[in-house]
């Protein structure tokens, strides 16, 4: 038996294990990567179609519809569709098409600001407050729970009421603004909690353990190592609060604290169409399925999303 | 009592899959063993061996899906298993074949006592009264060596330690006194000294009662300890199996010999003493879903000829009676001895 | 002993136990690490071998400046490491590295191997000049038998061998004098376990590495180790050379926990001196000599005195290197057949 094929030594003799993975990934980092594998998904390009389809609706409704969508005729009020309007009429006779696309700009306007502004505000406060831990952890966390601890509408009211008189006309951009700001105010506490959850994990990885050995900063190790492993829950959080915004801007809506008119969105018109509901279906129906589309959109985004920035996905 | 010829316990052929289509797993590929009655069979193999699935199958707790048996036969006494209904299997377990896990803190269930878990058995499958089945567990811990069993019966799974855990769990496992005990690397989780005590006592327990033992384990120093026979498992086969004396004497198969050199010893016997080279196996165990052609290990072995790439070596008697193994060349390495060194690089320096 | 490069005394490392969410108050300490002392040469592997909860992992972090000592000193290179602050604490980080145990949490996943094993130089930029980086990086793959080509692989993609050859990289990337394995081979199977051990024997060999190798499994650091410290509870009970330890270990835990480890080989039948319980609880140690509670031996004046690490030549049984056992003696019987 000594003249066996001669062994390899142990070191370097590794077999090619790994050959059988997909060689492209890999080129060169995560955004790159990321962006390679984003650009292969069939559900990315059909959710940035819809998205884009939402924001040139929102930039340019002219070119949708050239009908105003603060005429009424009462005399067409509950109208069903037709030529002349091809989603019906509501039960002030105003054209629901014309409406909905002009309700687009709003609507994607608060949803997308608070979805933004609470992630970046919780998102920060929750990575600090895990990262840095002991009396920042301790401060950020008492501070958040008396925010969470708000029931919405209250809270809502409470801020929208002391900033406008109830029944007052306010101009659209004030309005958009205060009702972005009370939304961030009262959800950050959310994205603050899983981003602190996901922040303390990380941060007792020994990956992290590591580098900071190495000597590096606690820029670095945030940038670097704890964020890029946390974004996946924050940003599906945030495609689904998306959704959950554009509900509660039409919550506020039907209080008559939120948007109102003359602003269009399909939070009011959602709102509005309920009292009756039986008689013009129609005036509730075609603003929702606009609110769905959207929302799925932004889902659909996030999860293409999350799912190409993780490489064990690949 | 059953014929000649009948075991306690029979595995025939076993194959079981993983997943479908191209990424299917061949996670047992065919493999068969026995125990009798107060004997300990141990399964050595390291992860992906397919050691752990064994014995999830024989207990019949293997998840399907995502696992697939795909072909034959579990004989407990000489009943078939694998076709016999849930409600059959669901009485066998417990009353003739109990499992003991890896980690013990998760296989108890925090919220309730140590004692009451003990005691449901009892209960439940003897129909004894709530305060006879405590006293019932009591027994069953002092049994295992826990002092003060009748206070400690109270207490719940945080209050004892790792090894107290892993006593219970032995204690529940024996409740109904099964004929058969599977033990999944029962003491791999804890420190040296307690896993000692540990395996000390399932010995004991094996040999008091007469329960057939079924240790499976990566740890080649416990299977020289305790085993009366031991079947190594690489990539979902058997590759050799022998009584313990002549597998450490003789070892047939170049990945058993492979094992055996890679571990450092404390004593200064064997290759892995102070100052030796240790003489690892090269390369890394196959995907199960893409084993080798061949002969599974011999990408891995510094022995293989053609052969051993074109053909499957079967798993055959090699000298010894009842040492078998499964490589074309068993018979020259039996013949050897174990000094030699399984590498060629370490002669040549 | 040559002039050690790393040399530490009296080092001490206490946790409190707290309650309360709001106004949190210490209701005890956890004393992870009780007076640990211990010199390490230049080239030189010194193992560090307990059972869990013994402090060996803590004593790894604060030498690595990872967690901050409650009271003790620490020499590396002659200098306070304790002290070294900002840009000599930075300057310092490349002489001493650290490989971790779990190659499953020790890397990165979102980060390829490149980036892994880069970052060393990212941080320390004056190391290698930019243009030169790639190069060393595969450089270093190919010193602890990676493929140099698998540079832009993830770290999922890797088995669990072939991650701990990454750590390894990273922390050789600087050259250092010191690497602190903790528990760097009791994740792996035994097959690839040997693997990496002799991975670590090699590199010992080419850059005049010195380790501080911290490992729960005897044969592992009998196989790799010049010299041996046991600890139990938080403290050294005896420490000397691998062959005045496993030949002649005189303090009775060391004496157990070498009866306690299964030798592979069916033939040899010790005599196991069996040890009752388990480890009492660092938050709660006993008084005097912290392996009373479990130790054959035990008399009273265990528990009223703590036996000092140090030469017995006064008990009558005369040792060759320091352990702190009052009773302390040469093994009676090791082996019998």
């Amino acid at each position: 038996m000594t003249d066996t094929a001669p062994a390899l030594r142990a070191r370097g003799a590794e077999p090619d294990e790994a050959a059988a993975v997909d060689e492209s990934a890999g080129r060169g980092g995560l955004w790159v990567d990321g962006w390679a594998q984003l650009r292969r998904r069939p559900l990315f390009w059909i959710a940035s179609t819809l998205i884009l389809v939402l924001l040139v609706m929102a930039l340019w409704p002219s070119l949708f519809t050239s009908v105003d969508p603060r005429v009424a005729d009462l005399a067409l009020s509950g109208a069903d569709p037709s030529p002349d309007a091809v989603l019906g009429r509501d039960l002030q006779g105003r054209d629901i098409y014309a409406r909905a696309i002009h309700g687009a700009a709003p609507t994607l306007t608060v949803g997308l600001l608070a979805s933004l502004g609470t992630v970046l505000v919780g998102a920060m406060a929750g990575l600090v407050a895990g990262y840095r831990g002991s009396w920042v952890d301790g401060l950020v966390s008492r501070v958040g729970e008396v925010f969470a601890g708000l029931p919405f509408i209250l809270g809502g009211i409470v801020i929208l009421t002391t900033f406008n008189q109830p029944g007052r006309i306010v101009g659209e951009v004030r309005i958009v603004t205060q009702v972005v700001l009370t939304i961030v105010v009262l959800s950050w506490p959310l994205a603050m909690r899983i981003m602190r959850a996901a922040a303390l994990e990380i941060s007792q990885q020994d990956y992290v353990k590591a580098a900071r050995a190495l000597g590096a900063g606690p820029l670095r190790i945030v940038g670097r190592h704890i964020l890029p492993n946390t974004l996946a829950p924050v940003l599906v959080f945030a495609t689904i609060q998306f959704g959950v915004f554009i509900g509660a801007e039409a919550a506020l809506s039907f209080l008559g604290i939120g948007l109102r008119d003359p602003v269009v969105s399909w939070g009011v018109m959602i709102s509005e169409a309920q009292e009756r509901v039986a008689d013009i279906p129609q005036a509730l129906f075609f603003p929702a399925a606009f609110l769905v589309v959207a929302v799925l959109a932004f889902v659909m985004l996030g999860d293409a999303v999350r799912d190409a920035f993780d490489p064990r996905g690949r | 009592m059953t014929a000649m010829d009948e075991h306690l316990l029979e595995v025939d052929d076993l194959r079981v899959e993983f997943g479908r289509g191209r990424g299917t797993a061949s996670v047992l590929n065919g493999v068969s063993c026995h125990v009798d009655e107060g004997e300990t069979l141990a399964v050595l193999g390291e992860s992906g061996s397919g050691k752990s699935v064994t014995a999830q199958t024989i207990m019949g707790i293997l998840d399907t899906p995502p696992g697939r048996i795909t072909g034959g036969a579990v004989r407990f006494r000489g009943e078939e298993l694998l076709g016999a209904d849930e409600e059959r299997r669901r009485l066998l377990r417990g009353e003739s074949m109990a499992m003991i896990f890896q980690d013990a803190l998760s296989a108890l269930n925090p919220v309730y006592s140590v004692g009451f878990q003990i005691a449901e058995q009892f209960r439940f499958r003897r129909g004894m009264s709530r305060r006879d089945a405590m006293v019932r567990a009591a027994e069953m811990l002092d049994l295992v060596r826990i002092p003060n069993a009748k206070q400690r019966v109270k207490e719940y799974p945080h209050q004892f330690s790792g090894g107290m855990r892993q006593r219970a769990m032995i204690a529940m496992a024996l409740a109904l006194d099964p004929e058969l005990l599977i033990a999944d690397e029962p003491a791999t989780a804890l420190d040296v000294t307690v896993q000692a005590q540990i395996m000390e006592l399932l010995d004991e327990l094996r040999r008091e009662r007469g329960t057939g033992l079924v240790l499976i384990t990566h740890d080649l120093g416990v299977v020289a300890e305790v085993a009366d026979r031991i079947a190594v498992m690489y990539a979902g086969r058997i590759v050799e199996h022998a009584d313990a004396a002549t597998l450490y004497a003789r070892p047939g198969h170049p990945y058993t010999r492979g094992l055996m050199d890679s571990v450092p010893r404390v004593d200064d016997a064997g290759v892995g003493g102070a100052g030796a080279v240790l003489r690892p196996i090269p390369g890394l165990p196959p995907s199960l879903s893409a084993i080798p052609h061949g002969c599974p290990f011999h990408p891995r072995c510094a022995y293989a000829q053609d052969v051993c790439t074109d053909e499957v070596p079967p798993l055959r008697e090699v000298g010894a009676p009842d040492h078998r193994a499964a490589c074309h060349f068993a018979e020259q390495f039996v013949a050897e001895g174990p000094d030699r060194p399984a590498t060629q690089d370490v002669v040549s320096g | 002993m040559r002039e050690p490069v790393l040399s530490v005394r009296d080092l001490v490392k206490h946790f409190p136990v707290t309650r309360g969410v709001l106004f949190r108050r210490t209701i005890g300490h956890v004393r992870a690490v009780d007076g640990v002392s211990l010199d390490l040469a230049p080239g030189e592997t010194l193992g560090v071998v307990g059972e869990s909860g013994c402090g060996k992992s803590t004593l790894a972090q604060v030498l690595m400046r990872l967690i901050p000592p409650t009271s003790g000193t620490a020499q590396f290179e002659g200098e306070d490491l304790f002290a070294k602050r900002g840009a000599a604490l930075k300057a310092w980080r490349r002489d001493m590295q650290i490989v971790l145990q779990d190659p499953y949490t020790s890397l990165n996943p979102r980060r390829t191997v490149g980036d892994i094993v880069g970052e060393p130089f990212d941080i320390h930029p004056e190391v290698a000049p930019k243009g030169d980086r790639r190069r060393r990086v595969q450089e270093l793959l190919e010193v602890v038998g990676l493929n140099p080509e698998h540079i832009r692989r993830y770290p999922h993609q890797f088995s669990g061998g072939q991650r701990q050859r990454i750590g390894i990289a990273r922390a050789l990337a600087l050259r250092p004098k010191v690497i602190v394995c903790d528990e760097p081979v009791s994740a792996l199977d035994v097959s690839i376990q040997a693997q990496v051990l002799n991975l670590l024997s090699d590199l010992q060999r080419e850059f005049g590495l010195a380790y501080l190798f911290i490992a729960h499994d005897l044969g592992v650091v009998r196989h790799l180790c010049d010299r041996v410290a046991v600890m139990y509870l938080g403290s050294i009970v005896e420490t000397g050379t691998a062959e005045e330890i496993y030949a002649r270990a005189s303090h009775p835990y060391t004496q157990a926990l070498l009866s306690s480890v299964p030798v592979p080989d069916p033939t040899v039948r010790r005599a196991r001196i069996r040890l009752e319980g388990d480890v009492p609880s660092p938050a709660d140690p006993p008084s005097g000599c912290r392996f009373r509670t479990r130790c054959p031996k035990a008399q009273e004046v265990c528990a009223e005195q703590p036996p000092a690490l140090g030469l017995r030549p006064g008990t009558g049984h005369a040792t060759d290197h320091p352990t702190a056992c009052h009773f302390a003696e040469p093994p009676r019987l090791v082996r019998a057949e």
